[in-house]
């Protein structure tokens, strides 16, 4: 199975004042193309830190992150402007939707901002929101949809790029139980269609269920890793 | 991104904010026009002078006199002429279209009982005429052929008087009168002789006769109150005019003036423009002639206007600023109203030069737009200002009546909106660096 991220001892501190303060100690974790993972966690145990680094929002304290081959905490801003373009798709708790656009706009935005031409990028668009059922929407803005919606809204934008990664940062901390169930479903669905990489923040152990690979992160360590039986197996004849 | 689509963004952000975007839009209007309209001011305060200036003579025209005219024995080229020579160095600098020598010289002119007793002949080149923008008004210009024929100025057959007449009254055009003889049909006859045609006056030479083939449109002073003549012809009349005098006078020595007759009296030169006519003007200076020139008064008039016309533009020019501090401030609102938007963009994938651009533009166009209702706004206070009585006071010149208190060349406007948008553009520079720094993480943080 191939790698897509590597990380090897990678250590995060942040200076409040004279206070240092290891937000990460040392986490090396290395993850799979088309794996669902699930890094879980209370408040303030890294994880968002974590995520943070290896979408290239973060430059860590030491060590090192790699995507394919490529050492990101080396990559100037600008780099890393073009890395999170063309390889990532991220996926917020609050949507995070811009509000002057239509549905199908703020879908078609990581397109506009890769210069694809305006027909393509608007039937991709479409494509997209068909995916996570929402093409009858596409003219809405974001005040006329209801939380489950713009979050749909916000997981269509965020595979439209078709990237590599998906970074989903406590993707339903605003929805009910039941709509929480549809867009996990929907987002480990899709990603596992394209063989494509999921990683999911949470601090709710259900959600953690469907998962590949749960990693647990415990005062900025990796407390353990627990890997889905079935996958297990898998996972270790390919590793032997 | 592509800038289309930036610009498209770009307008869609301002439109989200309306409000907001019509208010500093006002400010940059209202500073746009105020520039606009000091400049304005200013511009048909020199239009006016120019167009004074030239009623008063043709602004092209260079009257070049000869060195030392008034005989002062210090000055210095003593031995410079204004002859043949001299006109072919003017006529070879740059930027001339004209250079022509005349000569001039009294005569007096009896037309039946009326006399002209110092009527002034100028000889010219015949085909200088036209260049120097003499227009018949009747007949025609003179031909290399002429010899006592003759074209009359305008203003030249109004003194004609009845000698005898015991009421002196002053013909003008400009009071509507009617010359006491009609030119192109009087037989008239012209002497050196002063008292010629006066009641019981014996006349000592034989009368020359002065032959009507012309009559000149208006030009100006300089040359309406002339008669004008073949220059070869009026060289003869004025060396025999010499030695007619110095007869008169019992001088034997006729020679030593007889050079200076063939000398010019003064010497016309026109500039293709107004630049070239300051530069033609300096450089015949140089050469040790004395000029006269209406660009020296339009020169001096504008030098006077200029602290006025600096004022205005300064007046103008804080207007615009304070409009510019105006962008600057939306803008810079505008980056912490936008921060979880620039944040989210940046996340997904926006490049700085993006995030950058956008405010820039959204800043330029602003500044763009108040500047096309500045432009607005500037023609119909302007179009109001010369329609009411309202004058500028200018230098304490007297001024026509026909002149704009305000004046806004196309140009102006073009320079309005240009400056505007450039005024935007930098208003935007501080906000939109604001906005690329602000961090991708706290702004998607900010609940």
């Amino acid at each position: 199975m191939k790698k897509v991220l590597e990380l090897t001892d990678v250590k995060k501190i942040y200076k409040m004042g004279e206070e240092r303060i290891a937000a990460l100690d040392s986490v090396t974790l290395d993850f799979y193309k088309g794996r669902t993972y699930c890094l879980l966690g209370t408040s303030g145990s890294g994880k968002s830190t974590l995520l943070n680094m290896m979408a290239g929002l973060e430059r860590p304290t030491k060590g090192k992150i790699v995507f394919k081959g490529v050492n990101l905490e080396k990559l100037s801003e600008v780099h890393l402007a073009d890395y999170r373009q063309k390889y990532i798709g991220f996926v917020f708790q609050s949507y995070n939707l811009l509000p002057t656009l239509t549905a199908l706009e703020n879908v078609m935005l990581p397109l506009i901002f890769r210069k694809v031409p305006k027909k393509v990028r608007k039937e991709k668009a479409m494509e997209m929101l068909k995916a996570v059922g929402l093409e009858n929407r596409a003219k809405h803005k974001p005040s006329e949809l209801s939380g489950g919606q713009q979050q749909r809204v916000s997981i269509a934008r965020a595979f439209v790029n078709a990237p590599e990664i998906i970074f989903a940062d406590e993707p339903t901390g605003n929805l009910d139980t039941k709509t929480t169930y549809e867009m996990i479903n929907l987002i480990t669905e899709i990603a596992k269609k394209n063989n494509q990489t999921l990683i999911i923040v949470t601090h709710d152990l259900e959600i953690s269920e469907y998962a590949d690979e749960i990693i647990h992160i415990k005062d900025g360590n990796v407390d353990k890793v627990d890997i889905k039986q079935h996958e297990k197996e898998n996972n270790n004849e390919k590793t032997v | 991104m592509s800038n289309q689509d930036l610009v498209l963004m770009a307008i869609r952000n301002l439109f989200k904010r309306k409000l907001r975007t019509i208010l500093t839009v006002s400010g940059v209007m209202i500073g746009a026009a105020a520039i606009v309209i000091m400049i304005s001011l200013g511009i048909a305060i020199n239009e006016n002078h120019e167009e004074m200036v030239s009623q008063w003579g043709d602004i092209r025209l260079i009257t070049v006199f000869p060195p030392n005219q008034w005989g002062w024995d210090d000055a210095p080229n003593r031995d410079l002429k204004l002859d043949r020579d001299a006109v072919e160095q003017f006529r070879r600098l740059d930027g001339v279209s004209v250079a022509t020598g005349v000569i001039d010289m009294n005569v007096t002119a009896r037309a039946g009982r009326f006399v002209h007793s110092w009527l002034p002949l100028r000889g010219i080149e015949p085909e200088a005429m036209e260049a120097l923008g003499l227009v018949p008004s009747d007949g025609r210009l003179l031909e290399d052929s002429d010899r006592m024929q003759a074209v009359f100025g305008i203003d030249s057959p109004f003194e004609f008087r009845d000698p005898n007449s015991r009421h002196w009254t002053w013909l003008s055009r400009f009071n509507g009168d009617e010359p006491l003889v009609d030119v192109s049909s009087a037989r008239m006859q012209f002497s050196f002789e002063w008292g010629f045609g006066q009641a019981g006056f014996t006349s000592s030479m034989r009368p020359f006769n002065l032959t009507y083939v012309g009559m000149l449109e208006e030009k100006d002073w300089n040359f309406d109150r002339f008669v004008y003549m073949h220059i070869d012809e009026v060289r003869q009349l004025r060396i025999a005019q010499m030695n007619f005098e110095n007869q008169q006078q019992g001088n034997s020595n006729p020679t030593n003036r007889r050079n200076q007759a063939v000398d010019y009296s003064m010497a016309y030169v026109q500039g293709v423009d107004i630049n070239a006519v300051r530069s033609i003007n300096d450089a015949i200076r140089e050469m040790g002639f004395d000029t006269s020139s209406m660009i020296d008064t339009l020169d001096f008039l504008s030098e006077s206007s200029r602290d006025l016309e600096r004022l205005l533009g300064a007046i103008g020019g804080v207007s615009l600023f304070i409009a510019a501090i105006g962008i600057a401030n939306t803008m810079i609102m505008s980056t912490y109203e936008r921060t979880r938007e620039i944040g989210v963009m940046k996340v997904i994938g926006a490049k700085i030069k993006d995030i950058r651009k956008l405010f820039l533009i959204e800043a330029m166009l602003i500044g763009f737009i108040g500047g096309i209702f500045g432009s607005g706004l500037s023609f119909l206070v302007s179009y109001i200002l010369n329609n009411s009585q309202m004058t500028l006071g200018t230098t304490g010149w007297g001024m026509e009546g026909s002149s704009n208190t305000s004046s806004i060349p196309l140009w102006l406007y073009g320079a309005a909106l240009i400056f505007s948008a450039v005024i935007g553009l930098i208003a935007g520079f501080l906000p939109a660096r604001r906005a690329t720094r602000l961090s991708a993480l706290s702004a998607i943080r900010t609940e």
